[in-house]
């Protein structure tokens, strides 16, 4: 270690608190040229918002509405629909009622997913945890470049520098390191994928 | 709640003066942490010791910053963990900080005396108050803060290496100024 720098690193340390708070409250003037990546960055968020709700709506065959009756099943080729209407060719649906992650993984309930590299395997008690760094260009990246990923099932073997895909609810805590305790899964990736 | 009220409650040896703490500035104190350690569980330690450094410490002290005053008590922690630990392991984020810094250190050629971290600080500080608001916010972000060049970049909106260039030049007006004071380190 270099005392010298280090001598600096100390008294960098004791400069004036006004110093110090003026820095941590400045906002940065933006070059011009960013805000054309913030529009297409925002322009690509509106779109995958719309895809995911789009792949949100409840699949249904052709125009036959539902039962008026709130206790029917949901429609399906198996059950004669109230009205009458035609099903014939209609795909099976899935289920009307809400599933848990855990239930029904492929289900109703959206997963994200995202590339990172292993940082550090946390010792978190009973729950598997792992400090991870999202890829560049993964879009949680824009959320913190350190994310402590839970997962309440099995965790692969893990060593520091594995390459990782990490699948989840999409809900991550706003700390630093930023944290996402619904992991669905952690899945150890090969360097070439 | 605001510093004074904060201050306050550790002066009344009230033990929610460090859960208020930790509610105002927990996140400011991790990534501070973890910009000179890149070590969570290393950075929650010393978090937590710098907590209890504040209870320890206030009274008698009653800083007009609390944020300043625990940033600086978390860096000294920080940077005293990773010098324990220097040889057993290589730190990414107090490495690369140091490793900047030494551009700093003047050439000494014209030395009239050598200073102490004290009145390196007071030299520095006193460079910075004469630096435009921005560069002055940048050198305490990037050298007091930690914080990375690509994360400031994307803040700028300039690219990483546009802006390794400008902390480059910052330092080396630093040096300058350093060495026009005729002191060295």
């Amino acid at each position: 270690m270099n005392p010298k720098a280090e001598l600096f690193f100390d008294a960098i340390t004791l400069l004036p608190e006004e110093l110090v708070e003026e820095a941590q409250d400045y906002t940065f003037r933006k070059s011009r040229s960013a805000w054309k990546k913030v529009g297409s960055l925002a322009a690509c968020m509106a779109l995958v918002v719309s895809l995911g709700l789009l792949a949100a709506l409840p699949r249904g065959c052709g125009g036959a509405a539902p039962a008026a009756d709130n206790n029917a099943p949901a429609a399906s080729c198996d059950t004669a629909p109230a009205d009458g209407a035609d099903l014939e060719g209609c795909s099976p649906q899935e289920p009307a009622a809400p599933q848990t992650p855990e239930a029904s993984p492929s289900g109703g309930t959206e997963t994200f997913r995202f590339t990172a590299r292993v940082v550090e395997i946390l010792d978190a008690g009973d729950l598997p945890s792992v400090l991870v760094e999202p890829l560049e260009g993964e879009d949680e990246r824009n959320s913190a470049d350190r994310i402590v990923v839970t997962v309440k099932g099995e965790m692969p073997v893990l060593a520091e520098g594995d390459l990782v895909r990490i699948t989840y609810d999409g809900t991550i805590q706003e700390t630093y390191p930023a944290g996402i305790t619904g992991a669905v899964s952690i899945e150890k990736l090969e360097e070439s994928e | 709640m605001e510093d004074v009220q904060i201050i306050d409650l550790y002066w009344l040896r009230d033990e929610r003066a460090i859960g208020e703490t930790d509610a105002k500035y927990g996140s400011f104190c991790h990534k501070l942490a973890m910009n000179i350690l890149h070590s969570f569980q290393d950075s929650e330690e010393c978090v937590s010791d710098a907590y209890g450094r504040c209870w320890d410490t206030m009274p008698p002290q009653r800083p007009g910053s609390l944020r300043a005053y625990l940033g600086a008590i978390l860096r000294n922690l920080s940077i005293s963990r990773y010098r324990a630990a220097h040889a057993q392991k290589r730190f990414g984020g107090a490495e690369v900080l140091l490793s900047e810094l030494q551009d700093c250190v003047p050439a000494p050629d014209n030395v009239q005396r050598s200073v102490e971290a004290e009145e390196l600080g007071r030299l520095i500080a006193r460079w910075l108050q004469k630096l435009e608001r921005e560069d002055r916010a940048l050198f305490v972000r990037r050298y007091w803060n930690g914080d990375g060049v690509k994360e400031l970049a994307g803040e700028l909106g300039v690219r990483p290496n546009a802006l390794t260039k400008r902390l480059l030049r910052l330092r080396e007006a630093l040096r300058r100024e350093l060495e026009r004071e005729g002191v060295s380190v």
